[in-house]
């Protein structure tokens, strides 16, 4: 449990300060929408806010009981400087964008088999999985089976 | 026992299609079972967005054999390299490993798949046995009874699920149910919480969510993963001393199929606690419990009955009351409202048949899996030394096309990835995912239940604690919320302090 305080301690606020902001939310939407705050469609939102509040705050507490405020800081802040010189953090960022890059920029753009050839080669090479040999290999029967699959068999759309 | 459904179910089943779907689905549940990273949850989510344009019959005929396939394959990489394929078989690893190691793997992974087998026949029986009854009483609940149930399912799931940190689980949990309050409300229509996102107006669709939710962390650790692992080779089966293990266990396999079931009855628990307490109670109750750990095959036996009974044990409320009772439970719930199938308290008049089509496709899959299993652990080694930065782009290619094909939809490739991060903090903070899925699931009918139950009562909070279904569920939630705030550490230490006084 203590290895994740100063962690608790981050989330805590942010979930404290969501769930303020729903509160306000849910508010305007008993407003917005009239009659009974039963029937309104902000009444379990709000209960479920008040109850993200409550636990968050008990998160919160335990946090500083355990490590106070100015050590919770500065054990943050310590982990955040060994996370970004730690070279698995690195490898993982570079992935998460990869995926990123994937989904949000090339999916959306360009044709499935050109947007999954162009991450699935990059991404093995740049991870040196497999020799770029290889790697076209195992992209061309994927993409292949997968067309195969779906639009020869089940006659589904790809992206 | 409707015999006219059982025919008919059988009848599907014998059908060439179905026996070639089953063997295949089985298969693909063995590999992901038995690949370290990907889960039983994944496959079913993955599997149920490929599914999409089969019928009903032969798609959910799929999703059960894939479900007690990768439950099942996790015990081969658990055995043969210590790593558990799914966090189902992690109690398998402790016994199962040092039965590897002295060369007697085959033995291993047959005793492991014999339990595997034998745990899952046990769950499909409940299933014919319970869901009936718990359907009837299912009957009974109304409005308030549905949200309770659906606050009771979120808080024991983030209480089960969270280890020492019950907190962390129910914070997990509101957060789920707070992504499902997203969309237009049931009542009014009203969008909440979309931003003017035309996308986000139907609310957040469930299979996008898992999938992102339970694969994208494994792909991102499997890309940056590179250590070594601890290979050992199979060696022979050896059935009749395989059998004989079988055959002295059979305590065993009757106490740990009905911890398993027991567990998955409760809502969002899944197969990995089913095993670990299946284990311990044989621990527990063995003559020789020091045995445990270096090799003990009742160890195996116990973690292996125990999650696959657990199967079973999660279908039950899945089918009677459309709350699961594990995660991939929960995939599958999902999968059955896709495919236009209505589980609950009405499943038994609106399709009488289904429970039966679905316990006869867990009983074949089972029996298929045996086969399989033991046909695929002569290739087990070599399967599991593919590299994961091959396999995590392959999965993630997977994942895209999976979501992307039940609504065609790119935004729902976005979630996937939003979802994705999600996944990635909660497992980083140490909280638990399951309970946030099992909060998005049961959301909109927690909402619904206590806005009509509040209209029908005219605002009135009290039948929630008059009505006899909803006191019990009540006050298993007050308890557990006291409990956690230490309200009878506090009660006892006032009752010494005033027996002190007098």
């Amino acid at each position: 449990m203590e290895k994740h305080t100063h962690f608790d301690f981050i989330t805590s606020i942010a979930l404290m300060l969501l769930s303020l902001v729903m509160i306000v939310d849910c508010y305007r939407i008993w407003i917005d929408v009239g009659g009974e705050i039963y029937a309104s469609p902000g009444m379990l939102p709000m209960l479920l806010a008040i109850l993200l509040l409550f636990t968050s705050f008990l998160l919160f507490k335990r946090s500083i009981r355990l490590n106070g405020i100015g050590k919770n800081f500065t054990d943050f802040t310590a982990w955040f400087g060994c996370f970004t010189k730690s070279k698995l953090s690195r490898e993982m960022l570079l992935g998460g964008v990869i995926l990123a890059i994937y989904t949000f920029a090339l999916v959306p753009r360009l044709p499935f088999w050109m947007s999954t050839s162009i991450f699935m080669i990059s991404l093995m090479t740049i991870l040196k999985a497999v020799s770029i040999v290889k790697s076209v290999l195992i992209t061309a029967l994927v993409v292949g089976s997968i067309y195969g699959v779906f639009q020869m068999i089940f006659h589904v759309p790809l992206p | 026992m409707d015999w006219q459904y059982f025919l008919g179910v059988l009848q599907f089943v014998v059908q060439p299609m179905s026996i070639f779907t089953m063997v295949l689905s089985v298969f693909f549940g063995l590999i992901v079972g038995m690949l370290p990273g990907l889960t039983a949850t994944m496959a079913v989510a993955l599997l149920t967005g490929l599914t999409y344009k089969l019928s009903n019959e032969v798609a959910i005929l799929s999703l059960v054999a894939v479900y007690v396939g990768a439950i099942s394959g996790g015990c081969q990489s658990a055995i043969l390299m210590n790593i558990p394929g799914t966090p189902a078989s992690a109690a398998t690893a402790v016994d199962g490993f040092p039965i590897g190691q002295r060369g007697e793997g085959g033995l291993g992974i047959f005793i492991a798949t014999a339990s595997s087998c034998i745990g899952t026949l046990t769950g499909t029986l409940c299933i014919l046995l319970l869901t009936p009854p718990l359907a009837l009483l299912a009957l009974k609940f109304g409005a308030f009874e549905f949200f309770l149930l659906a606050l009771f399912g979120v808080m024991i799931c983030g209480q089960l699920t969270a280890g020492t940190d019950p907190l962390k689980g129910w914070i997990s949990g509101i957060l789920g149910l707070i992504v499902s309050q997203i969309g237009m409300d049931g009542m009014n229509a009203y969008p909440r919480f979309t931003f003017g996102e035309i996308n986000l107006m139907s609310g957040i669709p469930l299979i996008p969510v898992m999938i992102g939710l339970f694969g994208f962390p494994e792909i991102i650790y499997g890309l940056v993963s590179s250590t070594a692992r601890a290979q050992i080779k199979t060696s022979s089966l050896e059935f009749k001393k395989g059998f004989g293990i079988m055959l002295r266990n059979k305590l065993n396999i009757i106490r740990s199929s009905a911890i398993g079931v027991a567990v998955g009855i409760i809502p969002g628990v899944g197969e990995d606690v089913a095993g670990w307490l299946s284990y311990w109670a044989e621990k527990k109750s063995s003559k020789t419990p020091e045995i445990f750990g270096k090799g003990a095959y009742e160890g195996v036996v116990a973690a292996e009955t125990g999650n696959n009974a657990c199967i079973g044990g999660a279908l039950i409320p899945v089918l009677s009351l459309a709350v699961p009772g594990s995660a991939p439970a929960a995939v599958l719930l999902a999968a059955l409202w896709l495919h236009g199938l209505r589980p609950g308290p009405l499943l038994m008049s609106e399709s009488p048949g289904f429970v039966i089509d679905i316990s006869v496709y867990m009983a074949i899959s089972a029996i298929a899996m045996v086969f399989l299993a033991l046909l695929v652990s002569k290739v087990t080694v070599k399967i599991l030394a593919v590299k994961s930065t091959i396999l995590m782009p392959i999965v993630y290619v997977l994942c895209t096309v999976g979501a992307f094909v039940i609504s065609n939809s790119i935004f729902d490739i976005y979630l996937v990835f939003v979802f994705g991060l999600v996944g990635l903090l909660l497992r980083e903070m140490s909280y638990p995912a399951a309970p946030f899925l099992l909060g998005i699931i049961l959301g909109p009918m927690a909402d619904n239940s206590l806005r009509r139950a509040l209209v029908l009562s005219s605002g009135d909070p009290s039948p929630f604690f008059t009505r006899p279904i909803s006191l019990i569920f009540a006050t298993a939630i007050i308890l557990m919320a006291l409990s956690q705030l230490n309200a009878f550490g506090w009660l006892r230490k006032w009752l010494v302090h005033s027996e002190l006084k007098e």
